[in-house]
């Protein structure tokens, strides 16, 4: 694991950090499509941003009870996420030490111990080795179990129901590191002091992209939407409302993290929820639109009513919507693909028939069969598929919505843009950048320099 | 009203759901949607691997996430975006081709409708080289019609024999 600037040349694959940093030039805007399709690249990544961002592993109420699992992946590896008995949570490689074999092969479940199903070495719910066949006759009883338990996730932490782990023991705190994002996050997490809940299980899916399509439109693209989106728009409208009268907002503001990747775009412009109504369902915007009030309490007026709309990522693969409250990770397979794993958010302390209509409201747009969802990876696709020819992967990439046009607003934290901005994507990738390259935590904790002016 | 599956109501409903298969593969959407009941519901649950699937053992319980939990005016909006011209996912359209066998007819619990299941193999082609094959289930209840139909669907739910989903996006109808 490289820190501290420390990465030897050879791990980097032929490439320097010098080389790395150029892909990304925030001064002319431009980006190297190669960040996309190279696999030396990539496999820099799985260690210089995986190895060591936080990642979203599960949400809380996946994991309610003493025994109860979920599997998911950190990039690539595969990892078992486990309330333990005193409530905590405890990440570990699903992976069994003896012969690699992954230990829980199910979804998710209840169990006091996970036992490989190779040859029976037993692990508890911690990923401590309790139990290991013949030990006393085979292994003549010098195996030393405490050697050899399950990898741990040094790091986890929770924010407001997001459980992330971290590979890396030496990660500023996950509070530290969302930072001003919080602000924004709360907006969908802390609603109430009941939080949220997940919906239903998990849609689980492939698209041939890579992952930096998806995180990046999540984090800083609203410019997308009212061309690729159109049809969905057009079709969930009431009927009578003509085609020519459905016209995407245009006030609203981005967000961009000064350092971490985050971002977000919302409008300002309060819509009365009618959009949500389209889109979720008339008793979820109902439901929304009653609870303003408390939640203005609870959060202030600005989040209560300008912001509608919102797309976020919380770097490097963390996305959702909120309002409409799909919650989703893009986890990289290869340069050259993802599976997205998305989840249904929705407010714990709803009407049960609200969190039903939440639910089906999120199937129906932002799912692999949903209305809107459909159009994103169409995009991705045939981006990556392009990204094959060798003209076409030296042609820079165009980064330079926005540039000079930060602005400050007394209502927001941070660093804003025009909701129609790039600024957030020529953040997201800097600090991709900073990372591959090598940088340290400490250095990473510093503003993108030269800022985005 | 009789409960008796003759060849008669196997060949009838048979070519009810091969005529509903061609209209998906000529992309003749409304007429498709004509096929269903205005309280139709249309499901596809999501797949998930867990203990309790050892052979004998009861499905699980609470809410289940589906990839499709329609209803008749929400199948509409999905057309409804297909005719704007502007469903990038489906333009130009998949070419697909859905193959259904094993028809198995039940009698309802409501006098003259039946429970029909079959297996499908859905296929599907996009633009240059995509290929998607999608396998599983559907279980129908089917309504006599009297509006030259002769059947009318009120509850398709879909299985599909995939954990997570190869596909890209389920843009197309099962």
């Amino acid at each position: 694991m490289a820190r501290d600037g420390a990465t030897p040349e050879d791990s980097r694959r032929g490439w320097s950090a010098d080389d790395i940093r150029k892909l990304v030039d925030v001064e002319t805007g431009t980006l190297d499509p190669r960040v996309y399709c190279d696999e030396s690249l990539y496999q820099i990544e799985l260690e210089q941003v995986f190895g060591r961002s936080w990642l979203f592993l599960a949400h809380r109420s996946q994991i309610p009870k003493a025994g109860d699992y979920f599997t998911t992946y950190m990039g690539e590896d595969p990892v078992i996420v486990s309330r333990q008995k005193d409530g905590s949570v405890v990440a570990f490689l699903n992976q069994c030490r003896h012969r690699g074999m992954r230990l829980a092969r199910l979804d998710h479940g209840n169990t006091k111990f996970f036992t490989c199903s190779y040859h029976g070495w037993s692990y508890d719910s911690s990923g401590k080795l309790v139990n290991v066949p013949m030990e006393k006759n085979g292994y003549c009883s010098k195996l030393v179990k405490a050697d050899w338990g399950a990898v741990r996730v040094p790091r986890v932490e929770e924010y407001k129901g997001l459980i992330f782990g971290c590979w890396d023991a030496e990660v500023p705190s996950l509070d530290e590191s969302l930072g001003d994002a919080k602000f924004y996050m709360d907006a969908m997490f802390d609603r109430s002091d009941a939080g949220t809940e997940i919906w239903g299980g998990v849609h689980k899916w492939v698209i041939p992209c890579n992952w930096k399509f998806a995180s990046e439109q999540f984090c800083s693209d609203m410019y997308h939407a009212p061309l690729s989106h159109m049809s969905a728009i057009l079709a969930v409208m009431p009927a009578g409302v003509p085609p020519e009268a459905v016209q995407w907002p245009t006030e609203g503001l981005q967000w961009r993290s000064e350092s971490a990747g985050h971002g977000t775009g919302f409008h300002t412009a309060d819509d009365q929820g009618q959009l949500l109504a389209a889109i979720v369902g008339p008793a979820v915007a109902e439901y929304l639109m009653a609870s303003r009030p408390r939640v203005a309490e609870r959060l202030g007026a600005t989040r209560t009513h300008a912001v509608n709309g919102a797309h976020m990522t919380i770097f490097p693969t963390c996305s959702f919507l909120p309002g409409i409250n799909t919650l989703r990770v893009w986890h990289p397979r290869g340069p050259n693909e993802i599976e997205v794993w998305a989840l249904a958010v929705v407010d714990a302390d709803a009407p049960q028939a609200v969190k039903d209509q939440w639910g089906q409201g999120i199937t129906r747009s932002f799912s692999p069969g949903g209305m809107f969802e459909q159009d994103d990876g169409e995009n991705w696709i045939e981006v990556q598929r392009v990204l094959r020819g060798t003209k076409s992967r030296r042609q820079p990439f165009n980064l330079q919505m926005g540039i000079g046009n930060e602005q400050s607003d007394a209502r927001f934290p941070g660093k804003l843009s025009y909701v129609f901005s790039e600024a957030a994507a020529r953040g997201f990738y800097t600090r991709w950048a900073r990372m591959m390259a090598g940088e340290s935590h400490a250095e990473l904790a510093a503003a993108h320099q030269p800022e985005v002016r | 009203m009789s409960t008796a599956i003759t060849p008669e109501l196997q060949l009838d409903i048979e070519r009810f759901l091969y005529e509903e298969a061609a209209l998906l593969d000529r992309h003749e959407y409304r007429a498709w949607l004509a096929l269903f009941t205005p309280d139709a519901s249309y499901r596809m649950p999501v797949t998930t691997n867990y203990h309790e699937q050892a052979v004998g053992a009861p499905p699980p319980t609470g809410p289940v996430a589906n990839y499709f939990d329609d209803n008749a005016v929400t199948l509409g909006q999905r057309i409804k975006r297909l005719e704007t011209g502007k469903g990038w996912a489906e333009m130009p359209p998949s070419r697909t081709r859905h193959c259904v066998s094993n028809v198995y007819i039940k009698p309802a619990d409501v006098a003259g409708e039946w429970d029909v299941e079959c297996c499908f193999l859905l296929y599907r082609s996009r633009l240059e080289r995509q290929v998607d094959i999608f396998v599983g289930s559907r279980s129908d209840r089917l309504r006599p019609s009297d509006d030259g139909s002769r059947w009318k669907i009120a509850r398709r739910d879909i299985t599909l024999d995939q954990g997570t989903l190869l596909a890209n996006n389920l843009s197309i109808f099962f």
